[in-house]
């Protein structure tokens, strides 16, 4: 790990900006004119979200969070294609 | 400041680019497919760049992270393509459903309830039910 503050400054700020981002997602899941902007809004929120808990892992040093991460990418996938499989067919499986 | 710090501070700003960019091309632009193609740049090339900034700071998890980048590399096209596909289906079924509201000559390959249901509502259109009977 590192001590420079520069980096710590460099992190802080990147879990700031993407913490931050999922603002408009949400807008645009309570926006979107269409279908496929909430689902892309969903998947962009879990997106920004798994990037901010590999930075909070980084930043408070406890790297199991890596594998909450990895966990939630699998989850988010699997979420987006039943829902895409919901909309298109009516049906889920 | 080693090598390897300047290198990751360079990836850190890489993806916090990318998502910036991502997430303003999708509340700005004007068409849904194109706000699709936009947060596909969220998910492969600002994670991917948040992912390597990271790794070269905690190296101890760098195997890990690996792994996690390939898979998002890998199920973020999958998925975007699976919206797209999913929103033109319902727009279509949608379009063809009114169509066959309106003029009565649905797709009889498309939609099986025509079979069974009249394809215009008598009740609703109280000229048409006296014109049959």
């Amino acid at each position: 790990m590192t001590d420079n503050p520069i980096v710590m400054f460099l992190l802080n700020l990147s879990l700031f900006v993407t913490v931050a981002l999922m603002i408009p997602a949400a807008y645009r899941i309570v926006k979107g004119p269409r279908i496929a902007d909430r689902m892309l809004g969903v998947d962009m929120i879990t997106t920004l979200l798994v990037g901010s808990i590999i930075l909070l892992g980084a930043i408070l040093e406890i790297s199991i969070l890596v594998d909450v991460a990895l966990a939630l990418a699998a989850l988010s996938f699997i979420g987006s294609l039943a829902v895409a499989s919901f909309v298109s067919d009516g049906k889920v499986f | 400041m080693s090598i390897l710090e300047i290198v990751a501070a360079f990836w850190l700003v890489f993806g916090i680019f990318f998502f910036i960019t991502g997430v303003v091309g999708v509340i700005r632009l004007p068409d849904a497919f194109s706000r699709l193609h936009a947060s596909g740049k969220v998910a492969t090339m600002g994670l991917f760049g948040l992912l390597l900034g990271v790794g070269f700071i905690s190296t101890g998890s760098i195997l890990k992270l690996i792994v996690l980048g390939v898979f998002i590399s890998i199920t973020a096209p999958v998925a975007t393509h699976a919206i797209a596909k999913a929103d033109k289906e319902y727009s279509v079924r949608q379009q063809v459903a009114r169509d066959s509201s309106i003029s009565g000559e649905g797709d009889q390959e498309h939609i099986k309830s025509t079979k069974e249901q009249p394809a215009v509502d008598t009740e609703a259109v109280p000229q048409l039910a006296e014109a049959e009977s």
